[in-house]
Protein backbone atom coordinates (compact mmCIF):
# COMPACT_ATOMS: atom_id res chain seq x y z
CA UNK A 1 0.00 0.00 0.00
CA UNK A 2 1.25 3.93 -0.64
CA UNK A 3 0.65 5.71 2.15
CA UNK A 4 0.03 9.73 2.02
CA UNK A 5 3.19 10.04 3.06
CA UNK A 6 4.66 8.48 0.06
CA UNK A 7 1.69 10.72 -1.85
CA UNK A 8 3.03 14.00 -0.17
CA UNK A 9 6.46 13.02 -1.50
CA UNK A 10 5.08 13.16 -5.20
CA UNK A 11 2.34 15.72 -4.86
CA UNK A 12 2.81 19.89 -3.84
CA UNK A 13 -0.51 19.57 -2.57
CA UNK A 14 -1.60 19.99 0.97
CA UNK A 15 -4.39 19.96 3.43
CA UNK A 16 -6.88 20.74 2.72
CA UNK A 17 -6.51 20.12 -0.85
CA UNK A 18 -4.35 17.15 -0.75
CA UNK A 19 -7.54 14.87 -2.08
CA UNK A 20 -5.65 11.51 -2.32
CA UNK A 21 -5.54 9.23 1.10
CA UNK A 22 -4.00 5.86 -0.28
CA UNK A 23 -2.81 4.15 -3.58
CA UNK A 24 -3.60 0.53 -3.30
CA UNK A 25 -2.64 -0.31 -6.83
CA UNK A 26 0.15 1.48 -9.05
CA UNK A 27 1.60 0.23 -12.57
CA UNK A 28 4.18 3.15 -13.66
CA UNK A 29 2.56 4.49 -16.94
CA UNK A 30 -0.28 2.42 -16.55
CA UNK A 31 -3.08 2.64 -14.29
CA UNK A 32 -3.19 3.49 -10.76
CA UNK A 33 -6.10 2.58 -7.84
CA UNK A 34 -6.57 5.45 -5.45
CA UNK A 35 -8.68 6.32 -2.23
CA UNK A 36 -10.44 8.80 -0.30
CA UNK A 37 -12.15 8.79 2.55
CA UNK A 38 -14.66 11.82 2.57
CA UNK A 39 -15.56 13.00 5.47
CA UNK A 40 -17.95 15.94 7.13
CA UNK A 41 -14.43 16.99 8.81
CA UNK A 42 -13.46 18.89 5.78
CA UNK A 43 -13.30 22.70 5.59
CA UNK A 44 -16.40 23.33 2.93
CA UNK A 45 -18.63 22.04 5.81
CA UNK A 46 -18.00 24.43 8.05
CA UNK A 47 -20.56 27.20 9.12
CA UNK A 48 -23.24 25.26 6.67
CA UNK A 49 -27.20 25.86 8.25
CA UNK A 50 -28.39 23.28 10.09
CA UNK A 51 -31.85 22.74 7.76
CA UNK A 52 -29.66 21.13 4.89
CA UNK A 53 -31.03 18.21 2.92
CA UNK A 54 -28.82 15.18 2.30
CA UNK A 55 -28.49 16.24 -0.87
CA UNK A 56 -27.19 19.64 0.28
CA UNK A 57 -24.53 18.08 2.24
CA UNK A 58 -23.27 16.35 -0.76
CA UNK A 59 -19.48 16.26 -1.83
CA UNK A 60 -18.33 19.06 -4.40
CA UNK A 61 -18.80 17.70 -7.51
CA UNK A 62 -15.38 19.66 -8.58
CA UNK A 63 -13.65 18.06 -5.75
CA UNK A 64 -14.27 14.93 -6.91
CA UNK A 65 -13.05 15.87 -9.96
CA UNK A 66 -9.90 17.30 -8.33
CA UNK A 67 -9.58 14.42 -6.33
CA UNK A 68 -9.90 12.01 -9.05
CA UNK A 69 -7.10 14.16 -11.18
CA UNK A 70 -4.31 13.79 -8.20
CA UNK A 71 -4.96 10.20 -8.30
CA UNK A 72 -3.56 10.72 -11.82
CA UNK A 73 -1.52 12.83 -10.66
CA UNK A 74 0.76 10.26 -8.22
CA UNK A 75 0.21 7.90 -11.58
CA UNK A 76 1.76 10.24 -14.05
CA UNK A 77 5.26 11.76 -11.78
CA UNK A 78 5.50 8.42 -9.66
CA UNK A 79 8.74 7.67 -11.39
CA UNK A 80 9.73 10.94 -11.74
CA UNK A 81 8.21 13.94 -8.82
CA UNK A 82 8.62 17.22 -8.63
CA UNK A 83 6.64 18.29 -5.12
CA UNK A 84 7.83 21.56 -6.13
CA UNK A 85 5.66 24.41 -7.68
CA UNK A 86 7.36 27.17 -7.67
CA UNK A 87 10.87 24.85 -9.86
CA UNK A 88 10.91 23.15 -13.07
CA UNK A 89 8.82 21.39 -14.84
CA UNK A 90 5.21 21.55 -13.05
CA UNK A 91 2.12 19.28 -13.71
CA UNK A 92 -0.84 21.45 -15.12
CA UNK A 93 -4.54 20.74 -15.32
CA UNK A 94 -4.89 20.31 -19.04
CA UNK A 95 -8.66 20.34 -19.97
CA UNK A 96 -11.28 17.54 -19.02
CA UNK A 97 -13.90 15.85 -21.67
CA UNK A 98 -17.02 14.84 -20.46
CA UNK A 99 -16.83 13.81 -16.66
CA UNK A 100 -20.67 12.56 -15.74
CA UNK A 101 -21.62 12.42 -12.40
CA UNK A 102 -23.80 9.32 -12.03
CA UNK A 103 -24.96 9.76 -8.60
CA UNK A 104 -24.13 12.14 -5.01
CA UNK A 105 -21.25 11.18 -2.75
CA UNK A 106 -22.04 12.11 0.46
CA UNK A 107 -19.58 11.67 3.67
CA UNK A 108 -18.84 8.51 4.61
CA UNK A 109 -18.32 7.47 1.24
CA UNK A 110 -15.16 6.11 0.56
CA UNK A 111 -14.10 6.80 -2.96
CA UNK A 112 -12.31 4.25 -5.17
CA UNK A 113 -10.55 6.19 -8.40
CA UNK A 114 -9.70 3.96 -11.32
CA UNK A 115 -7.47 5.78 -13.80
CA UNK A 116 -5.73 4.72 -16.86
CA UNK A 117 -3.48 6.51 -19.41
CA UNK A 118 -4.96 6.63 -22.32
CA UNK A 119 -2.15 8.39 -24.72
CA UNK A 120 1.20 9.66 -22.88
CA UNK A 121 3.18 12.11 -24.90
CA UNK A 122 6.86 14.06 -23.97
CA UNK A 123 4.79 16.55 -22.24
CA UNK A 124 0.89 15.70 -21.79
CA UNK A 125 -0.46 12.91 -20.78
CA UNK A 126 -4.07 11.76 -20.84
CA UNK A 127 -6.47 9.79 -18.39
CA UNK A 128 -9.21 8.18 -18.84
CA UNK A 129 -11.51 6.51 -15.69
CA UNK A 130 -14.06 6.11 -13.28
CA UNK A 131 -14.73 6.09 -9.55
CA UNK A 132 -16.88 3.82 -7.68
CA UNK A 133 -18.18 3.78 -4.08
CA UNK A 134 -18.27 -0.17 -3.64
CA UNK A 135 -19.32 -1.15 -6.31
CA UNK A 136 -21.34 1.64 -7.65
CA UNK A 137 -19.55 3.69 -10.43
CA UNK A 138 -20.47 7.66 -9.39
CA UNK A 139 -18.51 8.97 -11.97
CA UNK A 140 -17.49 7.96 -15.28
CA UNK A 141 -13.90 10.14 -17.03
CA UNK A 142 -13.86 10.25 -20.84
CA UNK A 143 -10.42 12.23 -20.49
CA UNK A 144 -8.28 14.46 -18.30
CA UNK A 145 -5.35 16.24 -20.00
CA UNK A 146 -2.38 16.78 -17.84
CA UNK A 147 0.66 18.94 -19.20
CA UNK A 148 4.07 19.12 -18.11
CA UNK A 149 5.07 22.91 -18.14
CA UNK A 150 7.67 25.24 -16.72
CA UNK A 151 6.27 26.71 -13.51
CA UNK A 152 7.18 30.09 -14.84
CA UNK A 153 4.12 29.63 -16.96
CA UNK A 154 2.02 30.06 -13.53
CA UNK A 155 3.54 33.81 -12.88
CA UNK A 156 1.17 36.34 -13.03
CA UNK A 157 2.17 38.58 -16.45
CA UNK A 158 3.76 41.32 -15.99
CA UNK A 159 1.62 44.85 -15.83
CA UNK A 160 1.14 45.70 -19.85
CA UNK A 161 2.17 42.71 -21.56
CA UNK B 1 -22.73 33.04 0.79
CA UNK B 2 -23.54 29.37 -0.42
CA UNK B 3 -25.50 27.51 1.69
CA UNK B 4 -24.77 24.40 0.05
CA UNK B 5 -20.93 22.47 0.72
CA UNK B 6 -18.53 23.98 -1.88
CA UNK B 7 -15.33 24.65 -1.89
CA UNK B 8 -16.03 28.30 -3.18
CA UNK B 9 -18.39 29.89 -0.92
CA UNK B 10 -17.80 33.86 -2.05
CA UNK B 11 -21.06 35.34 -2.84
CA UNK B 12 -22.00 35.25 -6.82
CA UNK B 13 -23.29 38.75 -7.57
CA UNK B 14 -25.47 38.67 -10.76
CA UNK B 15 -24.91 41.83 -12.52
CA UNK B 16 -27.23 41.11 -15.51
CA UNK B 17 -28.99 37.97 -16.80
CA UNK B 18 -26.19 35.65 -17.73
CA UNK B 19 -23.02 37.33 -16.23
CA UNK B 20 -21.69 37.29 -12.48
CA UNK B 21 -19.02 38.28 -10.91
CA UNK B 22 -16.99 36.60 -7.91
CA UNK B 23 -14.19 38.03 -5.94
CA UNK B 24 -11.82 34.84 -4.32
CA UNK B 25 -11.14 35.93 -1.22
CA UNK B 26 -7.53 36.06 0.18
CA UNK B 27 -9.06 33.74 3.21
CA UNK B 28 -10.38 30.86 1.37
CA UNK B 29 -9.33 27.39 2.73
CA UNK B 30 -8.37 26.12 -0.78
CA UNK B 31 -4.87 28.45 -1.06
CA UNK B 32 -3.73 27.16 2.28
CA UNK B 33 -2.81 23.91 0.28
CA UNK B 34 -2.81 24.68 -2.87
CA UNK B 35 -0.26 25.64 -2.59
CA UNK B 36 1.97 26.77 0.33
CA UNK B 37 3.75 29.71 -0.23
CA UNK B 38 2.69 30.04 -3.27
CA UNK B 39 -1.34 30.37 -3.42
CA UNK B 40 -3.02 29.83 -6.76
CA UNK B 41 -6.80 28.98 -7.76
CA UNK B 42 -7.11 25.41 -8.82
CA UNK B 43 -8.81 25.38 -12.03
CA UNK B 44 -11.69 22.74 -10.72
CA UNK B 45 -12.19 26.53 -8.01
CA UNK B 46 -13.04 27.65 -11.61
CA UNK B 47 -15.04 25.22 -12.56
CA UNK B 48 -17.05 25.50 -9.19
CA UNK B 49 -17.38 29.63 -10.08
CA UNK B 50 -19.10 28.82 -13.35
CA UNK B 51 -21.60 26.03 -11.43
CA UNK B 52 -22.72 28.64 -8.98
CA UNK B 53 -23.23 31.14 -11.29
CA UNK B 54 -24.98 29.07 -13.40
CA UNK B 55 -27.53 28.07 -10.17
CA UNK B 56 -27.78 31.48 -9.44
CA UNK B 57 -29.71 32.07 -12.59
CA UNK B 58 -31.11 28.96 -14.16
CA UNK B 59 -33.73 28.79 -17.16
CA UNK B 60 -37.10 29.58 -15.80
CA UNK B 61 -35.88 29.07 -11.90
CA UNK B 62 -35.89 25.22 -12.78
CA UNK B 63 -34.33 23.17 -10.14
CA UNK B 64 -31.20 21.30 -11.63
CA UNK B 65 -28.13 19.57 -10.64
CA UNK B 66 -24.70 18.78 -12.27
CA UNK B 67 -25.00 16.31 -14.94
CA UNK B 68 -21.32 16.52 -16.46
CA UNK B 69 -18.76 18.79 -17.07
CA UNK B 70 -18.75 18.57 -21.14
CA UNK B 71 -15.05 20.30 -21.66
CA UNK B 72 -12.94 22.68 -20.08
CA UNK B 73 -9.91 24.50 -21.17
CA UNK B 74 -7.85 26.57 -18.79
CA UNK B 75 -6.26 29.25 -20.15
CA UNK B 76 -4.65 31.97 -17.71
CA UNK B 77 -3.72 31.21 -14.14
CA UNK B 78 -6.20 33.29 -10.91
CA UNK B 79 -4.68 34.42 -7.44
CA UNK B 80 -6.33 35.63 -3.98
CA UNK B 81 -8.18 38.26 -4.28
CA UNK B 82 -8.85 37.97 -8.23
CA UNK B 83 -12.38 39.58 -8.88
CA UNK B 84 -13.83 36.97 -11.65
CA UNK B 85 -16.32 37.88 -14.38
CA UNK B 86 -18.33 35.10 -15.70
CA UNK B 87 -20.64 35.28 -18.98
CA UNK B 88 -23.26 32.46 -19.44
CA UNK B 89 -24.91 31.25 -21.80
CA UNK B 90 -27.61 28.03 -21.72
CA UNK B 91 -28.97 25.64 -24.53
CA UNK B 92 -32.06 23.24 -23.79
CA UNK B 93 -30.83 19.86 -25.57
CA UNK B 94 -32.51 16.56 -25.46
CA UNK B 95 -34.41 17.38 -22.00
CA UNK B 96 -31.33 18.26 -20.29
CA UNK B 97 -29.44 21.99 -20.23
CA UNK B 98 -25.89 23.09 -21.37
CA UNK B 99 -24.01 26.34 -20.11
CA UNK B 100 -21.00 27.46 -22.21
CA UNK B 101 -19.40 29.75 -19.52
CA UNK B 102 -16.72 32.19 -20.60
CA UNK B 103 -14.40 33.01 -16.75
CA UNK B 104 -12.27 35.76 -16.76
CA UNK B 105 -9.87 37.60 -14.38
CA UNK B 106 -8.44 41.11 -14.21
CA UNK B 107 -5.44 39.78 -16.73
CA UNK B 108 -7.93 38.66 -19.36
CA UNK B 109 -9.87 35.01 -20.06
CA UNK B 110 -9.27 32.35 -17.68
CA UNK B 111 -11.33 29.65 -18.73
CA UNK B 112 -13.77 27.71 -20.93
CA UNK B 113 -16.11 25.79 -19.34
CA UNK B 114 -19.12 23.93 -20.50
CA UNK B 115 -21.47 21.92 -17.71
CA UNK B 116 -24.55 20.02 -18.69
CA UNK B 117 -27.56 19.97 -16.29
CA UNK B 118 -30.48 17.62 -15.51
CA UNK B 119 -33.96 18.41 -14.04
CA UNK B 120 -33.28 17.71 -10.10
CA UNK B 121 -34.10 15.02 -8.69
CA UNK B 122 -33.97 12.92 -12.27
CA UNK B 123 -30.92 11.32 -11.08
Amino acid sequence: MITVADIRRVLPHRYPMLLVDAVTELVPGERITARKAVSVNEPWYAGLPDDLRAEQLAYPEVLLVESWCQAAGVLATWTDPNPDVLAGKVMLFGGISDVEFLRPVLPGDVLEHRVTVQRALPDTVMFEGDCVVGDEVVMTVSRVVMAFRPAEVLRPAPQGS
Amino acid sequence: MATTCSPVREGIRVEAPGTTTITIAEDNPIFAGHYPGFPIFPGVGLVECVHRSALAGTPDHRDLELAAIESTRFIGPTFPGDELTVELDWKARDGEWTCVAVISSPRGEAAKVRLRYREGGTS
